[in-house]
């Protein structure tokens, strides 16, 4: 039985602790029993006393005081609460720690983790289920490292605070928190084909069928990671059709090899965000295609996002503002052909 | 009787892990008994029966993710009496707790018109549809003892058992044309014998060999032979084309469309199975082909033309857009059908006439007239 | 999982400057030094400023002239190990803490021997230990940050980070005071008082008390109004060891006056008003406890110096174009194996 993301995560804190004392946990309501809004950090203020730092509710605060602690030696790991409260610190973020290494002529690094609870679907209203990373896109030298149940998101966050000396915003899904980890392994994922990329931070490619015979590439990060898996099997299912779901986990800069790779495949693109489309993310990912990608492209890529909308606290009103696998569904069956005359028979 | 469904445990998961189940399929148990235990992050939970009866339907095993919501089991008063699978949740907890394979809708639609047991199928995953035809070719036929009748009549065909294996019924000229077809365009698929009922049959065709009458139909079958296609033109006598085409489906055989990679056909068309398009035919959008319909050289088929089942428009033929011709039907060479026509069921429109209003079932137009 | 191990970082050394040190290897009398290090910023502001006037330079320029007192008042106690946050007025604090006129011309100009290679310019540089950059309080956090990280590195290091009147306006700063005093943060929070925030006036934008606001935090708080150099030397001597033994923060408020315009051409100030304050002026306040003698020796040696320094900068070749790439294609962790 693996583990759920949050164990993933929280064994990740306490291996990191244990072996590495430069690493500090730094946020809001850390301390046990209570142990962060998430349970991320459970444990941590029992074990490592001294390193994990509950602060007031200062956002724009405890992060630029982290950025301190980063160019001073240490290796802070930020806790914002919901990540929606990331806007407060976006100046901390962006005019600070982002600029330093490079203003400074590389004379300093800022190895920061800042995690980030994203996402919906939980009830939580217009100001705590945001899915914000998007207003991060372009902003140079921020890494945003997007974590899903298809990578180790423990051994991933242990990349971004021991080996990445760049700010990097780690991207999590309150959703996913409970989700179990589904690993890969010999190339394949349950049911499915699995490729994933090499680099810190994986791509992960998954296919019910060959890759060979994508007629579909399915773009989709984080929280919309197995709402895109999802989606796929229901394609096969009820189309025969087959979709390759790549989920990059790094945002920014933005890994494209394997999503060319697929698109060149398949022919057929949609992207998926769960937030609002417009400068977002799968804006970034079409206009990042490479010309052969494109020249395979049969028919005018689809974008899935949230409707530009704030998002309600009523289920319903939620359920209808964010993207859903129906709707990863429907955008795959607009760009492939409609020809019944595709069977196998035929 | 009742179903059971998995309960939510706490407010932020939709999945549970089931821990043990402590029942089995059709076991009777009394009010309060444990059925299951699941687990969340947070809790553990013991699902009890809620009154006497016996577990039928059971949709969880041990160590698997159940989604909050989805069957658990239904509990009915006796242990015999039919459980109702009507709601859609109960047709996926039956999917579920089945030991059946997970399959496409086409290859169960599939394996339950030919009566294909999915649990013989070897795949990995989901089972498609070329699933069950990769596997046809590896039919029971294939591990008969050597010696054997039916067997030894077939010994000089070549099956091989890739699944690519089809027969030809009719050794006339259309015949001709279909296996150029196959060869321009399904060169996935090895073309092994004809059978034709005529007496006076030839020995080959195009160097395909002709191997006897209908009766071998059953031992290709058996040798793992799944694909047909119709060799019969018959002009106007498409009832026998039906008839033909029903036989083949008798004998178990699928008939892939034949597409002459010089027709262009629509990727918003639609069609059914054994349907033949010629070369130099335009088959436009949204248009809907039935089964064992002939698009014949250099016709012009419109948008959102209907073609029902055994029609034949014959070389030349133009239909405007939205047309309808009925089962059986004929349209002859260079006749023309103006927008929006229905053409009724064995009809046949003779060669040059031009049709501007529907025509009622079995009516016959001579050539030329209007 | 084999990564490339992060560079600097687990056996992370800093570049290191020590002002004291240097201060007292100086030569001549507490008074000289003082007036020589205040001479050199101010020459090399008014150098700048005139360079300014000729379209020599491009963008802005913060001019500390009048405020000199306070740099060397304050960063000739600090040692190796200590840090300096400073803001967009930090060629004073700059020039005190590294002593390199050169480089700091060069930086100015957007040469590639800057201080930061050109990068940065006037608002934004870095050197052993003292950093700066050109957003209003956002500095304090990081100072903060880098206090704490000392702390916890066990070194008896302060952090020093000069703030204006005008910063007051800004809430990270409260954050960081509450932060401050709740953890036990060895952090100075010099508050330069020039009297205006660019064009507005203290009273118009500080309601209250400028000491009761971090007193508030329970953090200890003083002020001094003076431009007197040695005073101001005298007075922050203490100050900053308390910081340090202590492990405490604290509010330093220094009420000086800005003698020249916020950045270039926006002086709307009222003449009368900046007339009366040129009796504060601290240069010749300093210079009269020089000897003519040593004061004229002392001014041509800063002036020789800075002609030295401004053309060599300006004999300085462009920073390369090729180094514009992604800083995220940078610090990238290895591959995973």
């Amino acid at each position: 039985m693996s583990q759920t993301v949050l164990e993933s995560l929280n064994q990740a804190l306490h291996r990191m602790m244990q072996t590495d004392e430069r690493v500090h946990l730094i946020g809001e309501d850390l301390l046990d029993p209570y142990g962060g809004a998430f349970k991320v950090s459970r444990g941590l203020s029992t074990a490592f006393e001294d390193r994990v730092w509950t602060t007031p509710i200062s956002e724009a605060g405890f992060v630029g005081v982290a950025i301190g602690m980063a160019m001073g030696g240490l290796l802070p790991v930020v806790e914002i609460m919901f990540g929606d409260f990331v806007l407060l610190a976006a100046d901390q973020l962006i005019n600070h720690g982002a600029k330093y290494a490079w203003i400074y002529n590389e004379k300093v690094d800022v190895p920061l983790v800042v995690r980030l609870p994203m996402g919906g679907r939980r009830g939580y209203g217009p100001t705590h289920s945001q899915t914000l990373e998007k207003h991060f896109l372009g902003a140079p030298g921020l890494a945003i490292v997007a974590t899903n149940p298809f990578v180790d998101s423990g051994r991933l966050l242990e990349t971004a605070t021991r080996y990445d000396r760049r700010p990097v915003l780690f991207v999590e899904n309150k959703k996913m928190y409970a989700r179990r980890q589904r690993p890969i392994q010999g190339g394949r994922c349950e049911a499915m084909d699995a490729r994933v990329s090499p680099g810190p931070y994986p791509s992960v490619s998954l296919s019910f069928g060959s890759f060979e015979m994508a007629d579909v590439t399915l773009v989709a990060y984080g929280g919309m990671a197995e709402l895109a898996v999802e989606a796929a099997e229901r394609l096969l299912i009820e189309d025969e059709r087959y979709c390759e779901v790549v989920m990059p986990t790094s945002i920014q800069p933005l890994e494209m090899d394997a999503i060319a790779q697929s698109v060149a495949r398949s022919g057929h693109l949609v992207v998926a965000e769960e937030s609002p489309g417009a400068g977002g993310f799968g804006a970034e990912v079409i206009s990042a295609l490479p010309a052969a990608a494109w020249a395979a492209l049969r028919a005018q890529p689809q974008r899935v996002s949230a409707l530009n909308l704030p998002i309600a606290n009523s289920t319903a009103l939620e359920a209808a503002t964010l993207p859903d696998v129906d709707d990863l569904l429907a955008a795959m069956r607009r760009v492939l052909p409609t020809a019944a005359s595709r069977s196998a028979t035929g | 009787m009742e179903w059971l469904h998995i309960p939510m445990l706490n407010a932020n998961e939709d999945e549970v892990e089931v821990i043990e189940v402590h029942v089995d399929e059709g076991q009777e148990v009394e009010r309060g008994q444990v059925l299951c235990t699941l687990e969340s992050t947070k809790a553990t939970a013991d699902v009890e029966a809620p009154c006497d009866g016996f577990v039928r339907a059971l949709g969880v095993r041990e160590g698997q993710r159940a989604k909050v919501g989805q069957p658990l089991c239904a509990l009915t008063a006796t242990a015999d009496e039919p459980v109702h699978l009507s709601s859609p949740q109960a047709d996926a907890g039956a999917q579920a707790g089945s030991d059946l394979p997970r399959a496409t809708r086409r290859a169960a639609a599939l394996a339950s018109e030919y009566e294909v047991d999915l649990r013989t199928i070897p795949h990995e995953g989901i089972l498609t549809e070329r699933d069950i035809l990769a596997h046809l070719g590896r039919g029971p036929g294939a591990l008969r003892a050597p010696g054997d009748q039916a067997a030894r009549a077939h010994t000089d065909i070549e099956v091989g058992g890739g699944g690519d294996a089809i027969v030809i019924y009719g050794a006339g000229g259309h015949a001709r044309v279909v296996i150029d077809m196959v060869r321009e365009g399904r060169r996935d698929l090895r073309i092994i014998g004809i059978i034709d009922d005529a007496p006076d049959r030839p020995d080959e065709l195009l160097g395909v060999p002709v191997l006897g009458d209908a009766s071998m139909f059953a031992g290709l079958r058996e040798r793992g032979v799944r694909l047909a296609a119709l060799g019969v033109g018959a002009v106007t006598h498409n009832a026998l084309r039906a008839e033909l085409f029903a036989r083949l489906k008798r004998e178990g055989f699928l008939m892939p469309n034949l597409i002459h990679p010089r027709a262009a056909v629509e990727s918003s068309a639609q069609m059914g199975q054994g349907n033949q398009i010629f070369a130099g035919a335009v088959v436009s959008s949204c248009v809907r082909l039935g089964d064992n319909t002939i698009i014949n050289s250099n016709v012009v088929v419109s948008h959102d033309c209907i073609i029902e089942d055994h029609a034949h428009l014959t070389p030349g033929a133009l239909l405007a857009g939205g047309v309808q011709v009925g089962p059986r039907s004929v349209v002859g060479m260079g006749a023309t059908i103006f927008l929006g026509v229905r053409v009724g069921a064995d009809v046949v429109v003779g060669n040059g006439s031009h049709i501007l209003q529907n025509l009622e079932d079995q009516r016959v137009v001579r050539a030329g007239e209007r | 999982m084999v990564a490339r191990e992060r560079t600097g970082q687990s056996d992370y050394q800093e570049e290191r400057i020590d002002p004291r040190a240097r201060f007292a290897q100086m030569e001549g009398p507490l008074s000289e030094k003082l007036y020589a290090q205040m001479r050199l910023i101010r020459r090399f502001e008014e150098q700048l400023l005139e360079r300014f006037d000729r379209g020599l330079l491009v963008g802005t320029t913060h001019a500390y002239i009048g405020q000199e007192a306070d740099a060397v008042g304050v960063i000739n106690h600090l040692r190796a190990g200590d840090v300096v946050f400073s803001n967009h007025r930090c060629h004073g604090h700059y020039l005190v803490w590294g002593d390199k006129p050169e480089a700091l011309a060069a930086e100015l100009m957007g040469r590639a021997g800057g201080l930061v290679g050109g990068r940065g310019g006037s608002q934004h540089i870095c050197d052993g230990g003292f950093y700066t950059n050109g957003i209003q309080g956002g500095i304090v956090p990081g100072a903060l940050g880098l206090s704490l990280a000392k702390r916890v590195r066990g070194e008896d290091a302060v952090a020093v980070v000069f703030i204006g009147d005008g910063t007051l306006g800004q809430g990270v700063l409260y954050e960081c005071l509450n932060m401050a005093s709740l953890w036990g943060a060895p952090l100075l929070v010099v508050l330069e008082d020039n009297g205006w925030a660019q064009s507005t006036p203290s009273h118009r934008e500080v309601a209250g008390s400028m000491l009761e606001r971090a007193r508030a935090f329970g953090m200890e708080a003083g002020a001094i109004e003076s431009t007197d150099a040695e005073a101001i030397y005298t007075h922050f001597e203490g100050i900053i060891e308390e910081v340090r033994q202590s492990v405490r923060p604290r509010l330093e408020v220094i009420h000086t006056y800005r003698l020249c315009h916020h950045s270039r051409s926006d002086d709307h100030r009222p003449a009368e008003e900046i007339e009366a304050r040129r009796a504060d002026d601290p240069l010749p306040k300093q210079r009269q406890r020089v000897s003519e003698e040593r004061a004229r020796a002392i001014e041509e040696a800063v002036e020789a110096r800075l002609f030295e320094a401004f053309e060599a900068a300006e004999a300085q070749a462009q920073p390369a174009v090729e180094q514009l790439d992604d800083p995220l294609l940078r610090g990238m962790p290895g591959p995973q194996t």
